[in-house]
């Protein structure tokens, strides 16, 4: 008895080592150890034997299954790793040769921020607006409050079409189609194209995006403002950024401000990024100019607002590693895939 | 543009104060400071020495062993230069001066002997002639005055001076000059504002027997001249020098640096002409006639027509008006008598000039900033005073001037609670007063609630309530403002946006297809009409730029197959296959 099974044992070693794979290894331990088994069924004939023998034989067996299963681990654990490797591998293949049924798309990286903000100012309970891109003179600077001889206008700055009709230069056109046609109180944003006469090259585009929002309500302040850009600035860049109010100049608010972040390269320390003055800039604002809620037919002794424009780009590359707005207009696909 | 700070503390002292620290305040009150440039850079260790003892080295035929006094100390130094002698004044750079030029200062030995720093070239401090007469000379730089041993190099350069480039925003061109910012720098530090001198000697001649002044078009608001006799043309002094220098801007002569002095001071463009040139004791100012050639100061002829405005007399033309002097009317070291011209062009007209004939100078792109009416007789004044006080020439009586509007300050009136109410700030009467009057507005304040003001003439940014709610709140601080969310705005009934959120719906429907999403430009050219043989293609209906960037951007695109295929094209060259792509 005891020698069939010590045979028993190295034809079961045996058939191991022929084995390649973690399935054939398996198919090896039912032969031996599963509950069918043939190591399995001595011990479930070992009531024919006396009490003595029993349990030398069992000793036996037992024996020989620590053996085998131990074998059966090694060698399982081995094919497993190989197994895995390979598939790690075909997986890696997968990927520079698109499978057929594995593909997944990409919202463009300008559409995914545009979608962050408007959520934003969705949760504040701001309207959506679109509108024309092609527009009147009158929407994008007369009713604006830009004077006829401001430099924006001249024709390298501005596209135009022919006397009446331009490529607008920015998404303010917006605000006052808005004003025009629904009274105060309004809380909207628009955002879409805006075209200006700039060569393409790292930080410049002919055609790029901007944001823009308007409120327009009694007793609005420079307080709201502040409020709404700190939420916005949180909420899109992260709660630990603060943000700074420098005057400016705009023709369609009064104060103007250039509003700057915390320099997220730098944490406000100082870096090159920021010229060393720990703050980047991200998007102009101000208290709406009454000349222009006037030139809207609100009454600006009753009524006043704050308006924001943002530039979509600006914020796609403040939100990335990339610093060349080309890589936006370029649409290689296998980049517009690792925005998520 | 750019201040010195040495040339600002003639109007208020900021000595104390650390450039990193006024910049700050600058960009906070609005005036943005791009780069703090300082003019010692490198030359912090570099002083005036005098050679007292020069002896052969023992052991190198080629060096000199210098016994050196740099007042604080007294220190052997070995040159190869030819040029010292026993008694000179000399740059010495000690150890651990990094020069300008790059090289790093250590005391070492030569041949046996200690060297304890270097005795410094113009090169080597990157100067030339324009800075200090004799900087380019081979060899080392000998100090011709008379200077303490000791002093700073930077300070017998002039170039112990630091320059700020400051942004000025388009609604403040006041502020495009040092006086204007001296200005505003008085009300940010709270300090004293001293204005520049004025004040000049008249012969007993009478400028209206010198010249007439004719203006005869709309382009010109104010033309003032005024007549300087007995000229004496000759370099200018150290200090106008050093400062035109500071900013950019290369000494001529003495009358020219002075116009250039007073533009960048005062912010009013001057130009010079030599009287006895002109014709009939007549300056008019009028449009141009088509085809009416001139030769500009920059010896190019150029061709105008009437929408271009210049200065001439009963023959010719002197100037184009704002943008050049003609080269016939100039002065020269020969001149003898002169006219200056403080003029007020609109600048829509020297803009449309200056880009059409493809020039500018600093005149015209001042004048394109807008130079307000009220600069001119400041200018001319200021102009004047120098000439004066630096005895170039003999100032006859009175201006003659011609004005074509008022040049008045305005009034204005608000209600105080308006004010803090839109600015959402707590802030005293008195702070409003103060910081209102520091900006050279008067203050008038009726019954603790009317705020009456009077804003001088060069403010034409001020015209209504938010333009004086700026003023005030850009100086008391953006900082101070708190932060609400709109708690007061009452609820707005929301619209939906049908087709915004179809698209979005769109959109991603087919990302989750498997479809990337292009940002492809919307101008572009009529390739794809062959490109897509499209047929039944009407090309009356497409929209054109007039003013494309080129060719490859003139038209509204009808078609977003034509941007598609560019796009597969771009990806299959970068080995991108099997393409799912999209743009709506
Ligand atoms: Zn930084």
């Amino acid at each position: 008895m005891k020698d069939k099974i010590v045979e028993m044992l190295n034809k079961g070693l045996s058939d191991l080592v022929s084995k390649t794979s973690s399935r054939e290894i398996e198919e090896v331990r039912v032969k031996y150890l599963g509950k069918s088994g043939e190591l399995t069924a001595i011990l479930k004939d070992m009531k024919n034997y006396e009490p003595e023998q029993r349990k030398e034989i069992g000793a036996i067996v037992n024996s020989a299954r620590k053996e085998l299963e131990d074998k059966i681990a090694e060698y399982k654990a081995k094919f497993e790793q190989e197994e895995m490797d390979k598939k790690l591998k075909e997986d890696a293949i997968d990927v520079t040769m698109p499978a057929k049924n594995v593909r997944i798309g990409a919202l463009n990286p300008i559409t995914i921020v545009q979608n962050k903000i408007i959520n934003i100012f969705k949760d504040l309970g701001f309207d959506i607006y679109d509108g024309p891109e092609i527009d009147f003179y009158e929407y994008n600077f007369d009713k604006l409050n830009i004077p006829a001889d401001h430099p924006a206008r001249e024709s390298q700055d501005t596209f135009y079409i022919d006397d009446k009709r331009l490529l607008r230069s920015q998404t303010s056109t917006m605000q006052i189609r808005v004003m025009e046609n629904s009274k105060p109180p309004i809380k909207m944003i628009s955002t879409g194209k805006v075209y200006r006469g700039d060569e393409l090259d790292a930080s410049h585009s002919p055609i790029f995006y901007q944001l823009e929002a308007l409120v327009i309500d009694k007793n609005v302040t420079l307080a709201d403002l502040k409020g709404t850009l700190d939420y916005l600035a949180k909420s899109l860049f992260g709660s630990d950024v603060s943000i700074r109010m420098r005057p400016s100049f705009f023709p369609f608010t009064e104060p103007s401000v250039e509003v700057d972040i915390t320099c997220s390269k730098c944490k406000g320390k100082g870096c090159p990024t920021c010229k060393n003055s720990g703050w980047v800039e991200i998007l102009g604002a101000g208290m709406v100019n009454p000349k222009v809620l006037d030139n809207c037919g609100i009454d600006s002794k009753v009524y006043s607002g704050f308006a924001l424009g943002i530039g979509i780009e600006r914020v796609v590359l403040g939100l990335s590693e990339i610093s060349d707005i080309r890589i936006l207009v370029e649409n290689d696909v296998r980049t517009l895939n690792q925005y998520k | 543009m750019k201040l010195s700070l040495k040339w600002l503390n003639d109007f208020v002292d900021v000595k104390d104060v650390k450039p990193e620290e006024l910049a700050e305040k600058m960009t906070n009150a609005g005036f943005e400071v791009e780069s703090i440039e300082y003019k010692s850079k490198g030359m912090e260790r570099v002083f005036v020495g005098e050679i007292l003892k020069l002896e052969k080295h023992p052991n190198a035929d080629r060096l000199q062993v210098c016994s050196i006094d740099v007042g604080f100390e007294k220190v052997q130094i070995l040159t190869a230069a030819t040029n010292v002698f026993e008694g000179a004044l000399i740059p010495v750079a000690l150890d651990g001066a990094d020069l300008p030029c790059g090289v790093l200062i250590k005391t070492s030995k030569m041949r046996g002997l200690e060297s304890q720093g270097m005795l410094c070239s113009g090169q080597e401090l990157k100067i030339d002639n324009s800075v200090y007469d004799g900087a380019e000379i081979d060899g080392i730089m000998i100090l011709h005055e008379d200077y303490k041993l000791g002093t700073p190099i930077a300070e017998v350069l002039g170039l112990d001076d630091v320059v700020l480039d400051v942004t000025v925003l388009s609604n403040r061109p006041d502020c495009n000059s040092v006086l204007g910012l001296a200005r505003e720098i008085s009300v940010i530090l709270n300090r004293e504002l001293t204005l520049p001198a004025l004040d000049y000697v008249e012969s007993d001649r009478k400028c209206e027997d010198y010249i007439d002044v004719d203006i005869n078009t709309d382009r010109c608001l104010r033309y003032m001249a005024s007549v300087v006799t007995d000229l004496k043309i000759c370099e200018s002094p150290k200090y106008i020098k050093q400062r035109l220098n500071a900013v950019g801007i290369r000494s001529i002569n003495n009358i020219v640096d002075i116009t250039n002095y007073v533009l960048m001071e005062i912010g009013q463009p001057m130009h010079s002409f030599d009287y006895d040139k002109i014709d009939d004791k007549v300056i008019e100012i009028r449009n141009a006639k088509n085809n009416e050639k001139v030769l500009a100061l920059n010896m190019e002829e150029y061709e105008l027509d009437t929408k271009d405005t210049v200065i001439a007399d009963s023959h010719k033309i002197l100037a184009i008006a704002g943008v050049m002097g003609g080269f016939n009317s100039g002065i020269n070291s020969m001149s003898k008598n002169l006219v200056f011209e403080s003029a007020t062009f609109v600048k829509g007209g020297v803009r449309a000039t200056s880009r059409k004939l493809g020039l500018s100078s600093d005149s015209s792109n001042r004048y394109e900033k807008g130079v307000e009416p009220a600069f001119c007789e400041i200018g001319l004044k200021r102009a004047l005073h120098l000439i004066s006080s630096l005895g170039y020439g003999n100032i006859c009586k009175g201006i003659v001037e011609e004005t074509l509007i008022d040049i008045k300050p305005k009034r204005l009136s608000f209600d105080i609670k308006d004010i803090t109410k839109l600015l959402a700030v707590e802030i005293s009467n008195e702070e409003i007063t103060n910081i209102l009057e520091r900006l050279d507005i008067k203050v008038n304040i009726e019954n603790d609630s009317i705020l009456n003001i009077e804003v001088p003439a060069v403010r034409n940014d001020i015209a209504n309530i938010s333009d004086i709610a700026e003023e005030i709140i850009r100086i008391y601080g953006f900082d101070k403002v708190q932060s609400t969310l709109l708690n007061t705005t009452s609820y707005c009934k929301r619209n939906k946006n049908l087709k915004l959120d179809n698209i979005s719906l769109l959109k991603n429907k087919l990302v989750d297809c498997g479809f990337v999403e292009l940002n492809t430009f919307t101008l572009s050219n009529l390739d794809y009409v062959k490109k897509l043989n499209l047929s039944n293609f009407n090309r009356e209906e497409v929209i054109a730029i007039s003013n494309p960037l080129n060719e490859d951007l003139k038209y509204m695109r009808t078609n977003l197959a034509d941007s598609l295929l560019n796009v597969i094209q771009y990806n299959e060259r970068h080995g991108n296959k099997n393409l799912q792509i999209f743009e709506i």
